[in-house]
């Protein structure tokens, strides 16, 4: 390791040795292209040399040269320029488009870099400054709206750390909704949490099959390529420094009018006097003899999570907080008033910082960029954080003529403290939502966090109320179901570690212009651990034989996950008059390992926590948890090869093919090829226009074959976490049957398209259809329970997917002194369909699960599109009119199929506007179609807390009053049978039948929005007002998730169906932030 | 020349592409993380204890509700007979697919030998696998009518198994149960794996006739006569040579352990939620209220099963019902994880002689039956709680008795079955289903049609995974669909 190190220095040394020397004079000039407009950062060299400059904003470089010295001027899409240094100091130059014009190169699969005229697939690229444009901290959400056919699936910003998901081209296996693969400079199966925003350069999302063949089976979620920054010219310091602020901005519509407690007004007693219901007044402690005469909350409403209360009226009553003799306002009654804002004020205004530094430059020998940025965020959930460390460094060293050696290592740690469960009944936005009181003010909950009683306890809203505390004590006087969320997480402690290394090494040696090899090693390592401990304080205030069991207790938690990739590449490039040949054969052979150890006491076990208070060791716990470990380990040797033709520039052919030999798969047959072949033709070449300056045709057919995961067709049989009675192990039979003749799945793909550019390429077109089906995919059915088992593991069914992405971009205004508008707009549409199940199957599981209490599930049902809810709905007549009861509620029809999750189409629009130095860039996205499940509003309407349980009915009163005093929710519909029902229905009852019943279809909406997502506003200060002290300063203002400008009208809560924790939808989940920041760049 | 070497090499390469099958990986893709084989006595004992542990709603305390032994309060959407599928995974998995396994496992000749002889002679492993499958599988029937039986557990000969009607589940079970019986050997070594009866297998067959009197009688609509199906398969298991459970000593319990997945099902449970129902306390204090027996005499046995021998329950059926101060199911001999639970017991073996006497099934005295079922009962209590309430049980069925002769002598028998399987509300909700004894008042604030549920909806994936087999199945329930409130086979009237 040390003496790595050592070279790595001196490998930087001589870098900037080769950086101070060799000037000579001052040569100075304005690059311009052909129609005269200034160029900025061109790429200026002295051949032969490591000396290297970038033209500024204005055109303008200055670059130490001596007589003679050829300056070489590169820009992409530009030709290469040559200028052989003179006596004058002054070389204007002026640089002309490339005659290919469109030689674009883009990273295409097994990082191959591509003129993408050549390509004969969909692919779309994305650069740095349209990804990083509100300094983002994650790629995913960065991609939001910019790439046809990728939906974003985000979590709210409030889950540190947690960046959700992509779907690119939707979803078309029946096991998996995943992620994409994503694969950083050559690297691949990256978790893109590792990857620092500010050092990447582009992504270029590979999307079907004929994109990604050549990835293979891990590839079947389309693929993310990311290329970082590299250095190139004259040494360049940047600086970036950013602080954003997140505020809660996304919360349900709740109702202000009703307070907590079962009983509306009856809820309400005065205290000591018994005839309202109260216990006699001797029958209080004496703190509590003050409040005689007093207005309090009765018996059970009390510890009523729920808002069934009395009317809000403003009179005064006996708070919470009042009771306790350490509270400064002990004996205080207050006004029961509304607290509009309780729940939004409860979180804290994020504030993210982020710094960075990236050094880079290069020349002939060498070229180097190595940055380092440390991220600070706090975030809206209270006493939660992160912070990461990003230290990334690619260099490249030309060894000789022939051998170029290549390294990128980028190493992160990131740090999370802080509870954000996101599901059921979590202590915040899981109460709020779910069972809370709407009169609470929470600034009282804030400031009292460390008020106690006076036998010790954490005080909470809600508890279990005088009348219990003083009729039958012991854990009646303690919180009934909630602490004070700011007691609990102030002591609940967790924290996870995640620690990711990427190195890569690569030898590439060019035996001639025809021939080149390459070898590459890579690693890609992940070191995860969490810990979390329940202090004792939190357990003592804890009633486990009543509704609140908390357990003084710990546990930690660590995995390591390694992949090592080994891969050799053959090249071969050649021209035969109006052929061009490229051609490769490879092979690569991948291991992964994972290995997990866990010791986890239950946070809320009844008895068995630790038994000196507050001391975290193992040997302390009184019942002692059984660690756990699980490990495995998967092997893929693969070897592919691509062959492309190219005729004339314009007629190009490609095949690919590979093989994969897979441990997972049974061992008498574990290998499996596929190919893909694919053309393009580049018309334009044959036309002579003015209007149409590129226009290309492509199709392809695909395959990929696909395996399965490590050790799944070696089931096992679980046995019991410990022994009973110390002496009979318990062990079960396994829940899966393994096909005996599984093999490995295969997805066939085609794919046609149309590139257009118009204009001198000012307006592009892209379009393009595919039809993709997946066949044989090794799937765990679930399987009648009756088998003796719930899954099986066998090759079944067919799921087919058919879209058509189009992206139109376009310069609509383009005046670099003036206005400048820049446009780009995708659009997808994906349908995926479930076209065959295995025998008699109408129906199997698919991912995402199931929501609490199984309100909705994920199923795929045969014929329809995939990803169907599935859960209880009304029950209907032949007319679609719902059935209603005796007693005026629903009635219901288990398994209803609710609707698909997947979004029929999903786009973008990006735009980007210029004046001189100011740029506004404004983004996009939208979808329309799919559907989600909310179980904020399955118990939110339970509860009476959402604004409907409140409203006014349609004869003016409020749905509470009683329906003979003009209240009640209007129904209607028809008995079973047949004959109409029109009626007023008691609101608790109406209300309580979406969960009594566990209804899924009332809490079930279009998942539709448009959403302006990122805005940017930059001013790009003139060097010359700084003196050209720094060759670049920027400023920018932004704000991200600025306006849900609008969704379906039954998703009558607003919630942002593009942050959704879970598939099917949310779940009590944390609100949506709305974030506003500064950003300044600096480069010199 | 050199050129040529490169494209030899590349074509080399490629060749090499399509010509190998497979790659040899060695043992990389064993899994290490457990067993990958099963060993007989684990698996028994896990379906015992499996079957013993599990809990919730579905598998604990609906039928608690449904025969008004609790009432909910607060969070009261079982008690009113919400109507939701509702999963049979954990009787199928883990119990008797583990018990299956065991006796194909004791069947296979190439399993023979010391080691497995050592876990237990095969025929009493086997014997006591299939007298719990029967038990299992006589709960699935009853829950759901129809179930998946005869072929279930074939795995990847048979992953969409036909229903059974309940009429051939219920002959197949008898049938089992008496095979059982007769193949096992009390001389031989019992299965190491019996965490119920630590191998005993006199137990065992006693026990065996004591579920043959409990699923014929339960037959007794079907086959009311005394020369029918259900009195002859009773006869036979009362007079066969094993014997019934005559001997609380004899009685299969549940045994606990306070450790994690060793603990009584109910400690799981939010004991706030749940209130003896006044309709049971006032039953057990003979008071007059909400009470649906004929008895008004004191019942001891309320000191056992309550929190409190005094306090009343929470009237049965209302969303809005407040438990302060109110009667609640034992912390000490029912929510407490330590606490034994039963399975069979001496109690209900009278219970069913005495109703089997009285329906002429048997020339056994009714009334003696009856007595000693009440004495079982408050003596069983005695011997598993610690109490002390035996000395009254005489007092306590004289005055039962009485009441025979003027209420009649087939109510109190049903009345007392109801009262003495508290701990078996399982059972106790089948024989109310048979019997309509005691005379229940369906919840106010109901949530399905507004009857007592008859049976559980099927698991949601049914429909899904076994779409014709289900449908099948549903058209045997009356009505032909799949509700709360349709009837099973043997609660069909017609």
């Amino acid at each position: 390791m040390k003496t790595k190190f050592s070279k790595i220095l001196t490998l930087l040394l001589v870098f900037v040795v080769q950086l101070t020397f060799a000037q000579q004079k001052s040569v100075t000039g304005t690059v311009t292209d052909e129609s005269g407009l200034p160029l900025p950062g061109v790429n200026i060299m002295v051949k032969g040399t490591s000396n290297g400059v970038q033209s500024d904003f204005d055109g303008i470089y200055t670059i130490n040269a001596s007589e003679g010295d050829v300056l070489v001027f590169s820009f992409v899409g530009l030709e290469k320029t040559q200028i052989t240094v003179g006596s004058s100091n002054t070389m204007d130059v002026t640089m002309k488009a490339d005659a290919a014009q469109l030689d674009e190169v883009v990273v295409t699969a097994l990082g191959m870099k591509r003129e993408a005229k050549t390509l004969t697939y969909a692919t779309q690229e994305v650069k740095a400054e349209e990804l990083n444009v509100t300094q983002d901290s994650n790629v995913k959400t960065a991609l939001a709206g910019k790439v046809a056919g990728v939906q974003i699936n985000a979590q709210s910003g409030s889950k540190l750390g947690q960046a959700g998901k992509i779907r690119i081209r939707g979803a078309i296996s029946l096991t998996s909704d995943n992620d994409a693969l994503y694969v950083v400079d050559g690297i691949p199966g990256i978790d893109p949490n590792s990857i620092d925003m500010e050092s990447v350069a582009s992504i270029n999302v590979l999307k079907g099959p004929n994109a990604t063949a050549l990835y293979g089976q891990r590839a079947d979620s389309g693929v993310v390529v990311i290329t970082t920054k590299k250095g190139s010219g004259n040494m360049s310091v940047e600086l970036n420094s950013s602080m954003v602020f997140d505020k809660v901005a996304y919360l349900p519509n709740y109702q202000n009018k009703y307070g907590g407690g079962y009983e509306g007004d009856a809820s309400f007693g005065v205290f000591g006097d018994e005839s309202t219901g109260s216990l006699a007044l001797s029958d209080y402690p004496d703190m509590w003899q003050q409040f005689a005469g007093k207005r309090y909350i009765l018996w059970d409403n009390n510890y009523a999570d729920e808002s069934w209360g009395p009317r809000i009226d403003g009179e005064e009553y006996i708070p919470w907080y009042a009771f306790w003799p350490e509270s400064p306002y002990f004996g205080q009654t207050t006004a029961y008033e509304a607290h509009p804002d309780n729940i939004k004020d409860y979180y804290n205004t994020g504030v993210t910082l982020k710094n960075s530094i990236a050094i880079s430059g290069g020349g002939d020998k060498f070229n180097a960029r190595v940055s380092f940025t440390n991220l600070n965020q706090e975030g809206i959930q209270p006493y939660t954080d992160l912070e990461r460390n990003f230290f990334n460094a690619n260099m490249e060293f030309n060894a000789s003529e022939k051998l170029t050696l290549t390294t990128n290592i980028n190493y992160s740690i990131s740090k999370i403290n802080g509870i954000f469960d996101d599901s059921y009944g979590n202590q915040a936005s899981g109460s709020f939502n779910s069972w809370f009181n709407r009169n609470l003010d929470i600034n009282k909950l804030r400031e009292l966090k460390n008020l106690s009683t006076p036998d010790g306890y954490m005080t909470s809203w809600n508890w279990w109320g005088p009348d219990y505390y003083a009729a039958y004590g012991g854990e009646f006087k303690k919180p009934a179901f909630w602490f004070n969320p700011y007691s609990l997480f102030d002591r609940y402690e967790q924290n996870s570690e995640t620690k990711t290394l990427i190195g890569s090494l690569t030898a590439t040696y060019k035996f001639n212009d025809n021939w080149e090899a390459s070898a590459t090693t890579s690693r890609n390592q992940e070191n995860y651990g969490v810990d979390y401990k329940v202090p004792n304080s939190v357990a003592f205030s804890a009633a486990p034989s009543l509704y609140n069991a908390w357990s003084n207790s710990f546990g930690v938690r660590k995995s390591e996950t390694f992949e090592n990739n080994f891969s050799a590449l053959l090249k071969y490039e050649n021209n035969f008059g109006d052929f061009d040949v490229s051609a490769f054969v490879g092979g690569n052979i991948r291991k992964n390992s994972y290995d997990r150890f866990s010791a986890e006491m239950a946070t809320d076990a009844k008895s068995g926590g630790l038994i000196i208070p507050d001391l975290y060791d193992f040997a302390n716990a009184g019942e002692v948890p059984t660690p756990e470990t699980y490990r495995y380990e998967k092997q893929v040797n693969s070897a592919y090869a691509r062959a492309s033709f190219g005729y004339k520039n314009f007629l190009y052919l490609d095949g690919t093919y590979r093989k994969d030999w897979s441990s997972a798969l049974p061992s008498d047959k574990n290998g499996y090829g596929y190919p893909s072949i694919g053309t393009s033709f580049i018309f334009s070449n044959l036309i002579d226009s003015n209007v149409l300056s590129f226009g290309k045709l492509r199709g392809g057919w695909a395959q990929v074959g696909s395996d399965v995961g490590a050790q799944l067709i070696n089931p096992i049989y679980p046995i019991g976490s410990k022994p009973f009675q110390g002496s009979t192990v318990l062990q079960s039979t396994p829940t899966t049957i393994v096909d005996p003749n599984l093999k490995p799945a295969l997805n066939t793909s085609f794919e046609v398209g149309l590139d257009l550019k118009f204009f001198n390429n000012r307006l592009g077109l892209s379009t393009t259809y595919y039809d993709e089906t997946r066949k044989d995919e090794i799937i765990s059915i679930s399987v009648p329970r009756g088998s003796g088992s719930a899954f099986f593991l066998t090759n079944a069914g067919e799921s087919e997917r058919k879209g058509v992405e189009v992206t139109l971009d376009g310069d609509i205004f383009k005046n670099p002194e003036g206005f400048s508008w820049n446009a780009i707009v995708n659009f997808a549409r994906n349908r995926t369909t479930v076209n065959s199940l295995p025998g008699d199957l109408q129906a199997t599981a698919a991912p995402g699960g199931t929501s609490a209490f199984s309100a909705v599930t994920m199923i795929h049902e045969l014929g329809n599109k995939w990803g169907q809810l599935r859960g209880t709905g009304l029950t209907r007549d032949a007319n679609g009119t719902p059935i209603i009861q005796e007693n005026g509620l629903y009635a219901t029809t288990p398994n209803q199929y609710l609707g698909s999750v997947l979004p029929d189409f999903t786009g973008g629009f990006f735009n980007t506007f210029s004046y001189k130095d100011i740029s506004l860039t404004a983004s996009i996205d939208f979808q329309k179609g799919g559907n989600f499940f909310s179980l904020s509003e399955y118990y939110g309407q339970y509860s009476g807390l959402l604004e409907e349980t409140a409203a006014i009915n349609d004869r003016g009163s409020n749905v509470r009053d009683a329906v003979e005093d003009g209240g009640g929710v209007h129904v209607t519909g028809v008995t079973a049978d047949g004959a109409p029902v029109d009626r007023y229905v008691d609101a608790h009852s109406y209300f309580a039948q979406g969960s009594g019943n566990n209804i899924a279809e009332l809490f079930v909406h279009d998942a539709s929005y448009v959403k302006l997502r990122e805005l940017s506003l930059s001013y790009r200060i003139p060097t010359s007002l700084v003196n050209d002290a720094f060759k670049s300063l920027t400023l920018s203002a932004v704000a991200r998730n600025v306006w849900l400008i609008s969704v379906s009208d039954d998703n009558t809560h607003n919630w942002d169906p593009s942050e959704l924790g879970y598939t099917y939808g949310e779940e009590g989940q944390l609100p949506g932030t709305r974030s506003y920041g500064l950003n300044l760049k600096l480069t010199f | 020349m050199k050129k040529i070497n490169y494209f030899i090499l590349s074509l080399i390469v490629l060749l090499s592409l399509g010509s190998c099958d497979n790659v040899d990986f060695g043992d990389i893709n064993d899994n290490t993380n457990g067993a990958t084989e099963g060993n007989p006595s684990s698996l028994l004992a896990n379906a015992i204890m499996n079957y013993g542990t599990i809990t919730g709603r579905i598998y604990l305390t609906q039928p608690t509700l449904y025969v008004q032994y609790q009432t909910q309060v607060t969070y009261t959407t079982e008690m009113r007979y919400s109507d939701s599928p509702m999963t049979w995974s954990s009787y199928y998995l883990g119990s008797l697919s583990n018990l299956n396994e065991v006796i194909n496992y004791n069947l296979d000749p190439d399993n023979q030998g010391s080691t497995l002889n050592a876990q237990g002679a095969p025929e009493n492993q086997i014997g006591v696998a299939k007298i719990m499958m029967a038990v299992i599988a006589k709960r699935l029937t009853d829950n759901y009518g129809p179930i998946p039986y005869s072929q279930a557990f074939q795995g990847v000969d048979n992953l969409t198994p036909a229903y059974d009607k309940q009429e051939d589940v219920y002959k197949n079970l008898i049938s089992q149960v008496k095979e059982a019986r007769d193949m096992m050997d009390a001389g031989s070594k019992g299965p190491t794996g019996d965490i119920l009866f630590n191998g005993n297998i006199s137990k065992w067959q006693s026990f065996a006739n004591s579920l043959i009197l409990q699923m014929s009688l339960q037959l007794s609509n079907k086959y009311p006569s005394a020369s029918g199906y259900a009195a002859t398969e009773f006869n036979a298991a009362l007079s066969d040579a094993h014997g019934v459970i005559e001997d609380v000593a004899n009685e299969p319990w549940f045994q606990f352990q306070d450790l994690e997945g060793f603990r009584n099902p109910w400690l799981a449970n939010r004991r706030p939620d749940y209130y003896l129902s006044q309709e049971f306390t006032d039953a057990l204090k003979g008071n007059e209220d909400l009470n649906p027996t004929s008895n008004s005499t004191y019942d001891s046995r309320l000191k056992v099963y309550g929190k409190s021998g005094t306090a009343d329950g929470v009237p049965y059926g209302y969303s809005d019902g407040s438990g302060a101060g109110k009667n609640q199911m034992s912390a000490t001999n029912y929510w407490n994880g330590t606490s034994p639970l039963p399975v069979m017991t001496a109690s209900y073996t009278y219970l069913n002689r005495a109703e089997a006497a009285e329906l002429k099934w048997t020339s056994e005295d009714a009334t003696e039956m009856l007595r000693m079922g009440i004495e079982a009962s408050y003596e069983t209590l005695d011997f598993h709680h610690g109490t002390a309430i035996a000395e009254d049980a005489t007092a306590y069925a004289d005055a039962r008795v009485a009441d025979a002769g003027t209420i009649g002598m087939l109510q109190v028998i049903r009345e007392e079955k109801w009262v003495s399987l508290f701990g078996q509300a399982f059972d106790a909700w089948s024989e109310w289903r048979r019997t309509d004894v005691p005379s229940l008042v369906p919840a106010t604030d109901y949530l399905n049609s507004g009857e007592i549920p008859t049976r559980l909806r099927y698991p949601s994936e049914e429909s899904s995974l076994n779409n014709a087999n289900y449908t099948e199945a549903v058209s045997w329930l009356i009505p032909a669909e799949d509700t709360n409130t349709s009837l099973i086979w043997w609660d069909q009237t017609n």
